[in-house]
């Protein structure tokens, strides 16, 4: 990872830390998570991110599908309580101008139910010219952000012209990064002048601090207290006393006046509906065998009988696991977009073309590619929980597609040819389309 | 001390010859103790409040969404008069100077309005009027003018710590109030903070984080804030004390004269 691209993305967080730590910005932070959970919480796919070249004030929408899994770990907060559904992308180089679940608008935060399809799409509109890897995320509370698959989007012309208006409930046209800016620096001068002037009075004739040190030394505290401290002091101070009070009272009841309708934070959280997937409901019945993942060859092997109770031939087409894409290309049609793109093409292979309708077929899938090294999931070997999860595509000769989940517990394998393991090379691998299938988009 | 730890002093002391040979020149000398104040006021003391506020206060004072009518009145206050109230110990048993409060809300004030502006606005690109930082020069000064007119950390706690929680809600309200201006977006109602929280994406900070008001059963009449305010007052009394005392320990007359 080289470049402006990378610099841009990663160098805002440790300068942050500078100073007063503003808990802002991410970048490709998303590896740094556990590989078993990450595949195991939010499935991503369909994801569209467009247009990937906008000027500033143009609009970019993110949108696409999620699972919520099934196999969602318990030692996991639970995405019942509250998720949020959000951006990836360093800062607000971005604006977001709606959010929509399922067609429901999201200002605030939601929940989602584990084992649920959900469609989204978020619309953005460019504030910052640069070159933004942009990711749609959910946070789930006590549990953190679950990253979705990003691609990067350029922002050309100059942030100066950026304009974000809004219309107030009374009808009144702001600028929104502008108001009440000047009430706030307003009376924040007010302030500090009446600070400056309580400092300055008894710094007014130096020196002050060695004349008062030397004095409470060698006078005592009390006898000290008398004669530094005169009537003058006592009057000043109280004049100062009212001074506070009247000015509190006053811009308080100024700001009344000048705003004179407002109403407190608002919060709770709106549930979005559950509409189901087509293409989940079919009667696809999957048993898993054995899973496992070899770990220098970077493949995971999937022993099962998928049952297809459907009336037409399937083939499997796609395998997703959390934010990774694993595509069969015989059957679909992919390509990685940029080096951080999330997508394995032509990484699934299966020693099954099709499987005939109503019947259960043993299969083998093999999934192998160096993503498993790129986005370090082939961690999921040396941590505590050695399971996954992810959604098997099937696609039939018309093209439509269903969708299953799968979760198993893995065995790891730590050499090239493992005992026992003879069947990985007899594999029967699928070389030609299934006739009449389409490529998926 | 650094005489003592020189090695050559006890081999050849130098000779008993002070610096300052007449009074006018060490009441020249005494004047630049007071100059190297104020710098000091700026950077350090403001600083370390900035510092002590990132640590305690945080997303209350750093965004216009989380400062509710609960917990924003409340805490803030309660955690901005711990550092005031330990410099007031040194300051007054000292000094007889009642500005360490004034000091620090000062210093505050302005290492803070660099902070926002530099880190949140230019760096990280958030608006100046979301991330505006508290005022509380006001309540600092009551504090200090308190302490003068009663000359007792007591009587000073009971009224300025009290006052000095009261005031933090209405002092800064001009500062929150054109945020909590309605706005309409689609079919909901909510104030302008609560929008500019969902536009200005804070990848790291969902909306569910802001520990804000919520509904309750137990309210009075609806009246949050002054009832808050006035809980804060209480509270600030406390407050005032506890650190007064942590002043009292730290600021022994040992370490102070073998400063100076
Ligand atoms: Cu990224």
């Amino acid at each position: 990872m080289s470049g402006p691209r990378l610099v841009r993305c990663l160098l805002a967080a440790p300068l942050l830390l500078l100073l007063a730590l503003p808990p802002a910005t991410f970048a490709h932070g998303e590896i740094a998570q556990m590989a078993g959970i990450r595949m195991r919480t939010i499935h991503w796919f369909d994801t569209q991110i467009e247009p990937r070249q906008v000027a500033v004030n143009e609009v970019v929408t993110v949108r696409g599908r999620f699972k919520v899994s099934e196999h969602w770990p318990d030692y996991v907060a639970k995405p019942e309580e509250w998720v949020f559904l959000n951006i990836g992308v360093p800062g607000p180089t971005f604006i977001r101008l709606d959010t929509t679940i399922n067609g429901m608008r999201q200002l605030q935060s939601t929940a989602l139910r584990r084992g649920e399809f959900y469609d989204y799409e978020v619309k953005l509109k460019a504030r910052v010219p640069g070159i933004w890897h942009v990711h749609p995320l959910v946070n789930v509370w006590e549990a953190g952000p679950v990253i979705g698959p990003a691609h990067f989007v350029e922002i050309t012309g100059d942030a100066a012209h950026f304009v974000n208006e809004a219309v107030l409930l009374n009808g009144e046209r702001v600028e929104v990064e502008q108001y009440g800016l000047r009430t706030m620096s307003g009376v924040h001068l007010v302030w500090l002048l009446v600070g400056l002037l309580w400092i300055g009075y008894w710094f007014r004739r130096l020196p002050v601090m060695m004349r008062r040190y030397v004095a409470v030394q060698e006078l005592g505290e009390a006898e000290a207290e008398r004669r530094l401290i005169g009537w003058q002091d006592i009057i000043v101070s109280g004049l100062f006393l009212a001074l506070v009070l009247g000015l509190t009272a006053g811009i308080a009841l100024w700001a009344n006046a000048r705003y004179p309708i407002t109403m407190p934070l608002q919060t709770g959280r709106v549930e979005a509906p559950v509409l189901p997937l087509p293409g989940a409901l079919a009667p696809i019945d999957i048993e898993i065998h054995q899973a496992r993942f070899n770990l220098p060859r970077r493949t995971l092997t999937l022993d099962l009988t998928v049952a297809n109770g459907t009336e037409t031939p399937l083939a499997v087409g796609q395998f997703v696991a959390g934010y990774v894409r694993f595509t069969n290309g015989e059957v679909v049609e992919a390509r990685r977009e940029d080096d951080y793109d999330m997508v394995a093409p032509d990484s699934l292979s299966v020693n099954r073309r099709t499987l005939a309708p109503g019947a259960s077929t043993r299969l083998t899938l093999q999934l192998e590619d160096a993503i498993w090294e790129e986005q370090r999931l082939v961690d999921i070997v040396a941590e505590p929980d050695l399971r996954i999860a992810g959604l098997l595509f099937f696609y039939d000769p018309a093209g439509n597609r269903y969708v299953r989940e799968i979760g198993t517990r893995i065995t790891p394998e730590f050499s090239i040819t493992p005992a026992g393991s003879e069947q990985l090379d007899n594999l029967q691998l699928v070389r030609s389309p299934l006739p009449g299938m389409r490529p998926d988009a | 001390m650094a005489l003592e730890l020189n090695p050559q002093a006890d081999a050849a002391p130098p000779p008993a010859r002070p610096a300052l040979h007449t009074a006018r020149e060490q009441w020249e000398a005494w004047k630049n103790v007071d100059l190297m104040f104020f710098p000091l006021i700026a950077i350090l003391i403001g600083g370390a409040a900035v510092f002590l506020g990132a640590l305690t206060i945080g997303d209350w004072s750093y965004w216009q969404d989380w400062r509710d009518r609960r917990w924003w009145p409340l805490l803030t206050p309660l955690l901005l008069l711990t550092l005031p109230a330990v410099l007031t110990y040194a300051f007054w048993k000292y000094f007889k100077l009642p500005v360490a409060a004034t000091a620090v809300a000062v210093g505050y004030l302005l290492s803070q309005m660099i902070s926002r502006y530099v880190n949140f606005h230019l760096f990280t690109g958030f608006p100046m009027n979301w991330v505006m930082p508290e005022v509380w020069i006001g309540a600092a000064v009551f504090l200090d003018a308190t302490l003068l007119i009663t000359r007792s950390f007591a009587i000073t706690g009971l009224v300025g710590g009290f006052f000095f929680g009261l005031l933090f809600y209405p002092m800064n309200w001009p500062t929150v109030a054109p945020m909590h201006m309605p706005v309409q977006v689609g079919e909901s109602v909510i104030t302008l903070a609560d929008y500019m929280g969902f536009q200005y994406i804070r990848t790291a900070m969902p909306e569910y984080v802001r520990i804000i008001e919520y509904g309750t059963l137990r309210t009075f009449g609806g009246h949050v804030a002054p009832v808050t305010a006035f809980v804060a007052g209480f509270f600030a009394i406390l407050v005032y004390y506890v650190f007064v005392w942590i002043g009292s320990k730290s600021a022994r007359p040992a370490f102070m004269t073998k400063l100076l």
